[in-house]
């Protein structure tokens, strides 16, 4: 059984929960942009949480070659043999397509996600077949997906880099995120942040750091992010806030708020 | 006192690099910390990642300094070089040598890998010549071939992969740095350039 792609505008890959346990060799974990959205299409499709799904920027077609049934944001549905799904990731950043048992795509380093920016796995194109896993059936209650008003972000590490009205500055907002932004980093634009000084040495990152380069417009670090680089860094999302922030759609807008 | 750490968010931490203990023993020990997910290291600093809050000892931290190296020898790394870099006139230049002293300085010379960092699989290899020791290029290059082999601010390096660089590009290497079986490199290898 399985899933033709049909048409991709934008980048579709496969996504589980990534490749924790890497970073000491420069692989960040990597893995769906925003977990919690692939936990509800899985759940709707009757999958653990963890299992791969599509990963969606942009818009997807797909064609189910035998009845399949698959799991999105709005919920479980049947698919014919023949019949066509199309999913878009508006009013969010991404969106995803589960299939009930997965995807049989392969399984590198412990995980069946693409990370384009390590070489693992390819993007999806028009054409291919996703052939159906064997995942076991889960059924798991879906949780209303609740994005908060305000984003929490924990100030630091790099204080001295900044001064006290920077710092206020990214928390007066609001910042809006740029088309440029993806799976390595979203881009904001907004207050701009003065820095009064500047790193000499590339130290560790984190998913969720919000970087500040040099014409003051932050960078916030995403799934495939570096795992060390040499902007400083003002202050880093809160990891219970990080699928709210990544859920936001190109050209939405966020404002962040001292934790 | 100064905390002995800074909060990296809400789930990792980070400290200055202890120069006493090797990296890869220092990679082994903080592994074996509780709830401990990863861990990276860079020149200065270490920085630990938590599946939930940190929850750290100061002891625990006293133990980092003078760690034992781990019990296997480390690796020695030999990887296939071409010099035909565009930046291997201007290196030999500045370093004030012919291109061809170049390659046999950077040849003749056995490095170690000291950090990991960047891209996937980027190793930072200490112990080069000083005499090639240059800062980064003034302006960056917005795309560097993946394989490049590189120097820069007293390290050679490989791209593993095309991206941005400000490093001088000196060769080619033939060996992936990166691929579905994790990177080429580890921590703690010993690493020669072969033409």
């Amino acid at each position: 059984m399985s899933l033709v792609i049909t048409r991709v505008a934008g980048l579709a890959t496969i996504q589980d929960l990534g490749r924790p346990g890497r970073m000491h060799e420069g692989l960040p974990r990597g893995g769906a942009l925003v977990p919690a959205l692939l936990a509800r299409a899985n759940r709707a499709a009757g999958n653990p949480d963890d299992t791969a799904a599509i990963e969606i920027f942009g818009q997807l077609a797909v064609r189910a070659e035998q009845d399949i049934t698959v799991g999105t944001d709005a919920g479980s549905q049947r698919l014919r043999a023949g019949e066509e799904l199309e999913l878009g990731s508006e009013p969010s950043r991404v969106a995803y397509l589960a299939m009930r048992g997965g995807t049989n795509t392969p399984i590198i380093l412990g995980s069946r996600s693409a990370h384009l920016s390590a070489g693992l796995g390819d993007p999806l194109r028009a054409g291919d077949a996703i052939a159906v896993g064997d995942a076991a059936m889960a059924e798991t209650p879906i949780l209303p997906f609740v994005a908060p008003e305000m984003i929490r972000v924990v100030r630091g590490p790099d204080r001295q880099a900044f001064s006290r009205k920077a710092i206020e500055a990214l928390e007066s907002g609001p910042y809006c995120i740029l088309p440029a932004s993806d799976r390595v980093g979203t881009r904001l634009s907004g207050p701009v942040l003065e820095r009064t000084a500047a790193l000499d040495v590339s130290r560790p990152m984190v998913r969720g750091a919000i970087e500040i380069p040099t014409d003051g417009q932050p960078i916030v670090l995403g799934a495939e992010h570096p795992t060390t680089g040499g902007y400083p860094v003002v202050a880093v999302i809160v990891s219970d806030d990080l699928d709210a922030f990544h859920a936001i759609r190109i050209g939405g807008s966020v404002t962040f708020i001292a934790s | 006192m100064a905390d002995p750490f800074t909060p990296l968010g809400d789930r990792a931490i980070r400290f200055p690099r202890p120069e006493s203990s090797t990296p890869r023993a220092l990679v082994r020990a903080l592994r074996t910390w509780h709830g401990v997910i990863d861990v990276v290291i860079s020149r200065d600093d270490v920085a630990v990642y938590f599946a939930e809050t940190p929850v750290v000892e100061p002891a625990q931290l006293a133990a980092l300094p003078n760690l034992p190296d781990d019990a296997e020898v480390p690796r020695d790394i030999v990887l296939r070089a071409t010099y035909d870099g565009p930046d291997l006139e201007e290196v030999a230049q500045a370093a004030g040598v012919t291109t061809d002293e170049v390659i046999a300085i950077h040849s003749g010379t056995t490095y170690l890998v000291e950090t990991m960092g960047f891209a996937p699989g980027f190793a930072y290899l200490t112990g080069g010549d000083p005499r090639l020791a240059l800062p980064r290029r003034p302006t960056p290059r917005t795309r560097v071939p993946g394989g490049s082999l590189a120097v820069a601010a007293g390290y050679t390096a490989v791209y593993p992969f095309d991206s941005p660089g400000g490093w001088h590009l000196i060769g080619r290497v033939a060996e992936r740095m990166y691929s579905s079986s994790g990177a080429f490199l580890q921590l703690g290898d010993r690493v020669r350039f072969e033409r």
